[in-house]
């Protein structure tokens, strides 16, 4: 064996190479071509030498540890905590009677503060991941200057698209005259006011601030109980409350920002249109589909069946509360998915240590199997939770018509599919593969859409809830025969970058 | 208001039946095709899609805005995809290119505008001022009038009103082409069926051009045939143009189909079938239109065929006078009796601005249900006057038993002078209470007799409307007596 090794070869910093390809590269880029290595160091070519060095070289990967139950829980609660101002706003509701929005209001008012809602979500969705995208990215490189930067860009653009759509909202209103006047101004209040605080609190997500967007929440139903205990009106005392969850939520992320950067300048990143559209593409358009897809069914149900109510678009009561009373399961199951995303990559970082690249076959049957087994034990899971929830609400005497009882059945079924589609869809975004989600998610909404149609004309207007049960079940199962397909072929190099 | 109304219903029929369909056409290889070309195809392939389309899903009960909306959508991609290579459909390679090819667009941020010229003759500008004028005339009616003065039109308003709501409607070959307007133009179908007529009168002018332009006329042969057929169907006392009328838009297709035949024996099909669904029995308006054209081409074979010095104060003549004789001599008019008076149809129109949807009733003769139909709710008169005496209305405890808070009862001054004058043929009572002098008198005056007596012991009512034929009463049942 000649002396002189290329640094490749002896550099004891340098991460263990993956396989002899790996080691290949690098002697390649130390100029050890074929020649090279046949006339200087005594083997046929430059690969023969990586082959011959790597079999030498030990595999000193870090071993990825099994999660304790502890930090199962830990991983679960974190991502439960995502409903946190969820649940402080229903605690707040029962037990006080108060509400950022909605509440006991007459059901035509119901119907402008519920489409206010809905299209503040629908046209936040897409802008909202596009920040956490960017914003992430800029905390993840350690340059929360020019995070802090583009997340302000994203919410004035966020902003202008509220208002811009709002507007737009407003004269489709004038022209088809869904809404009467007073109704379509509170419909617009509200798309407003939600929608810049969906975006705030965007902003907070992205910063992990969940404890901030609890008080945010619990801030703005505190002013708005106040405000309308001292006389004012519900809706003047809501837009109040909404307001301050507003600034704080703008205040809190504002100053997290702040402390990262530490005084920091930062430029907002400028990215030409095509490029921000190439890239962006993909957040954006999941943010809008997901969104379309929790509403789609609801709006279908809203529209149908109206020619005897007072307006063509009528907020069903009994609809909703079905819908609601199913979202406590889904808040259940997203911790779920937060904590098998983190014991996957474990799973995924013990694999890498154990088996080494050439034993692709056996590692991607590793991944594959884990993967299968947690759906199937999140299954039974799913059930009792769901189960539980029903009984809950019959019990309480919440689900107490009979469309109330079919839609929460039915939106439980959904809700369980809808989780394990979001789950394969954050496998998806962590594997750069956003369009499988698209895909997935696309034929979802396609398939909730027809099926809530056809279901409400031809039906009742409850039938709606067959095209959400559906469409997470289409969502599920194609995004599933993707990953187990991305499984199978999948080589040891991509989730090794992945991890 | 009305005409902004009447904009409305333009705009929407246009982009749906021209605008999107030629820019679908137009998405691939035919970019470069003259829209002029396209325009006679597009929009009966257009006016077919709609017209099987609403036919078939009315059968379900399902010809409602949504779902027509996504199917049309589809059906516009179809045509955009079939414009271009066939491979687009199947190949992902190709729909790579086209989104670099955009993303492209977007670097380049502006694209190079082409200005198109105009190619219109000075001269063919006198066939514009007619066309405008005489559509124009025409428009004057139905913005004037927001009533009916023939029963088909009623019917058929109260029809589309009904395959909107997704009821069972009673079949009308012409309602399919006119769902669009009344889809996404936002405005009752009532309006529809009234603002579409000088919209379909345009169209049908528009089809006399294009044929002139393909049988090798010019813009005087246009101006003769148009100026012909509107005189003929003036003294013939055709009403064309003034109310939405099957023979119309019929006589278009009609039209259409013998032009398609130079170019396309299978556009030419659709259109006949169009024609034969909207009117099976063409009458003597299509015999009109056909003449016209007939006249128009044969007088430009003649005027080519004599000298120059000739030709020119001969077309100048014919130019003149038929012109005259369709600006000044013929006045566009109904003969019928009206079923309705204005002010009744404009009393139906305040009440539906004013008050919340289906929160109101109106009790009236069976005229005001095609503009009712879908916002409020109707009650006949000849029930409400069966159902009550002077003495149990007197009663200041006794109200009406009707569900909404909103009542109006409209009651006729002086009765409508009814179309027929004696006892109905049919026997009916409600024909013979409304569609005779004897009936309709007697039912009026009861209902005046029923609100007199109601007035004296009641405060919860008062006049909504008033003039010298008709007086609107309006009843809040639960207000505080």
């Amino acid at each position: 064996m000649p002396t002189g090794l290329p640094n490749s070869l002896t550099h004891k910093n340098r991460r263990s190479p993956l396989d002899a390809y790996d080691v290949a590269i690098h002697l390649e880029v130390e100029g050890i071509t074929d020649q090279v290595a046949r006339s200087l160091h005594g083997f046929d070519g430059t690969l023969a030498m990586a082959e011959a060095h790597f079999v030498r070289r030990p595999v000193n990967r870090p071993k990825g540890a099994r999660p304790t139950a502890r930090q199962s829980l830990v991983q679960y609660l974190r991502g439960v905590a995502f409903a946190l101002p969820v649940l402080i706003s229903a605690v707040v509701m029962i037990v006080f009677s108060v509400s950022l929005w909605g509440g006991s209001i007459p059901i035509e008012d119901a119907a402008a503060v519920a489409i206010g809602t809905l299209t503040s979500f629908l046209v936040t969705g897409g802008i909202v991941q596009v920040m956490a995208w960017r914003v992430l990215f800029f905390l993840t490189t350690d340059d929360p200057a020019t995070a802090k930067a583009t997340c302000w860009l994203w919410q004035r653009r966020g902003l202008l698209s509220v208002l811009g759509f709002g507007m737009l909202g407003w004269l489709m209103n004038g022209y088809f005259g869904w809404l009467p006047d007073p109704l379509a101004r509170l419909a617009l209040g509200f798309h407003i006011a939600l929608g810049s605080l969906w975006l705030a609190s965007g902003a907070l997500y992205a910063l992990e601030g969940i404890l901030w967007i609890g008080l945010a929440t619990a801030l703005g139903l505190l002013i708005t109980g106040t405000t309308h205990l001292l006389g004012a009106g519900l809706y003047v005392s809501q837009f109040c409350g909404l307001a301050i969850a507003v600034a704080v939520s703008q205040g809190a992320a504002y100053r997290m920002f702040t402390e990262k950067s530490r005084h920091r300048k930062g430029k907002a990143e400028k990215i030409p249109l095509a490029r921000l559209a190439h890239t962006a593409a993909p957040y954006f358009l999941y943010g809008s589909l997901y969104y379309c897809f929790l509403f789609a069914d609801r709006w279908i149900a809203w529209t149908g069946k109206t020619a005897s109510e007072t307006l063509p678009i009528f907020f069903r009561g009994d609809y909703e509360a079905g819908l609601d009373i199913a979202l406590i399961a889904f808040v259940f199951g997203a911790g779920w998915v937060h904590a098998s995303t983190h014991a996957f990559f474990g799973a995924v970082q013990r694999a890498l240590s154990e088996l080494a690249p050439a034993e692709s076959g056996r590692f991607n049957e590793a991944i594959r199997s884990f993967y299968l087994t947690r759906i199937l034990f999140f299954l039974p899971f799913a059930l009792a939770v769901a189960a539980a929830v029903y009984a809950g609400g019959v019990g309480f005497g919440v689900l107490n018509t009979f469309v109330m009882r079919k839609v929460a059945i039915l939106a439980l079924v959904g809700f369980l599919f809808l989780v394990v589609g979001l789950w394969n869809a954050s496998l998806f975004f962590a594997f750069s593969l956003p369009f499988h989600t698209l895909r997935s998610m696309g034929l979802g909404l396609a398939a909730d859409l027809i099926v809530s149609y056809f279901g409400s004309r031809m039906g009742h207007y409850s039938d709606a809830v067959y095209g959400f049960a559906a469409g997470a079940f289409c969502f599920a199962l194609w995004s599933t025969c993707i990953c187990l397909r991305e499984f199978s072929k999948a080589d040891h190099l991509q989730f090794a970058a992945s991890v | 208001m009305e005409l902004f109304d009447l904009i409305r219903v333009a705009l929407v029929l246009v982009v749906t039946y021209l605008v999107l369909p030629i820019c679908a056409s137009r998405v691939g290889d035919k970019w470069k095709q003259d829209w002029k070309d396209l325009a006679a195809p597009v929009f009966i392939r257009t006016a077919f899609f709609f017209q099987i389309s609403v036919i078939v899903l009315a059968q379900w009960k399902l010809c409602l805005p949504g779902l027509m909306a996504a199917i049309y959508s589809v059906w516009l991609i179809v045509n955009a995809v079939f414009s271009y290579r066939a491979r687009w459909i199947y190949d992902s390679l190709e729909w790579k290119l086209l989104w670099a090819r955009m993303l492209g667009k977007l670097e380049r941020k502006s694209g190079k505008s082409t200005k198109s010229r105009s190619s219109i003759s000075p001269r063919a500008v006198l066939t514009y001022v007619l066309i405008t004028f005489l559509v124009g005339r025409a428009a004057w009616f139905p913005l004037n009038n927001l009533r009916f003065f023939t029963q088909e039109s009623y019917n058929r308003a109260l029809s589309l009103e009904t395959l909107l709501q997704g009821g069972s409607w009673a079949y009308d070959g012409s309602l399919p082409l006119l769902m669009p307007a009344a889809f996404w133009s936002g405005l009752d179908a009532a309006s529809v069926i009234r603002l579409c007529s000088p919209i379909i009168l345009l169209a049908l002018f528009m089809a006399i051009w294009n044929t002139n332009r393909l049988f090798g006329g010019s813009w005087r042969s246009a101006f003769l045939a148009i100026s012909l057929y509107w005189v003929s169907t003036g003294l013939l006392q055709l009403s064309v143009g003034v109310e939405t009328a099957s023979r119309d838009l019929a006589a278009l297709f009609f039209l259409l189909a013998a032009t398609s035949l130079k170019s396309s024996y299978s556009y030419a099909g659709c259109s006949l079938l169009i024609a034969i669904l909207v009117n099976p029995e063409p009458d003597i308006s299509l015999l009109c239109l056909l003449v016209s054209v007939f006249i128009g081409l044969a007088a430009e074979k003649i005027l080519r065929s004599i000298p120059l010095a000739l030709a020119q104060p001969v077309t100048a003549a014919l130019v003149f006078s038929t012109g005259l004789a369709a600006i000044l001599a013929v006045e566009p008019k109904v003969v019928a009796e009206p079923l309705q008076y204005e002010s009744a149809a404009r009393a139906v129109y305040d009440i539906a601005a004013n008050f919340p949807r289906n929160q109101w009733s109106i009790v009236s003769p069976s005229s005001e249900l095609a503009q009712i139909y879908g916002r409020g709710w109707h009650i006949q008169l000849a029930d409400f006057t069966r159902q009550h005496t002077p003495a149990q209305v007197r009663r200041p405890k006794f109200e009406f038993k009707y569900p909404t808070p909103h009542v109006f009862i409209f009651v006729e001054k002086k009765p409508l002078p009814a179309q027929a004058q004696a006892v109905a043929s049919n026997g009916e009572e409600a024909a013979y209470l409304y569609g005779t002098k004897a009936g309709r008198l007697s039912l009026e005056f009861q209902a005046a007799e029923l609100m007199a007596a109601y007035l004296e012991g009641h405060s919860n009512v008062e006049v909504f409307h008033q003039d010298d034929e008709l007086v609107v009463y309006h009843i809040q049942p639960n207000r505080q007596r």
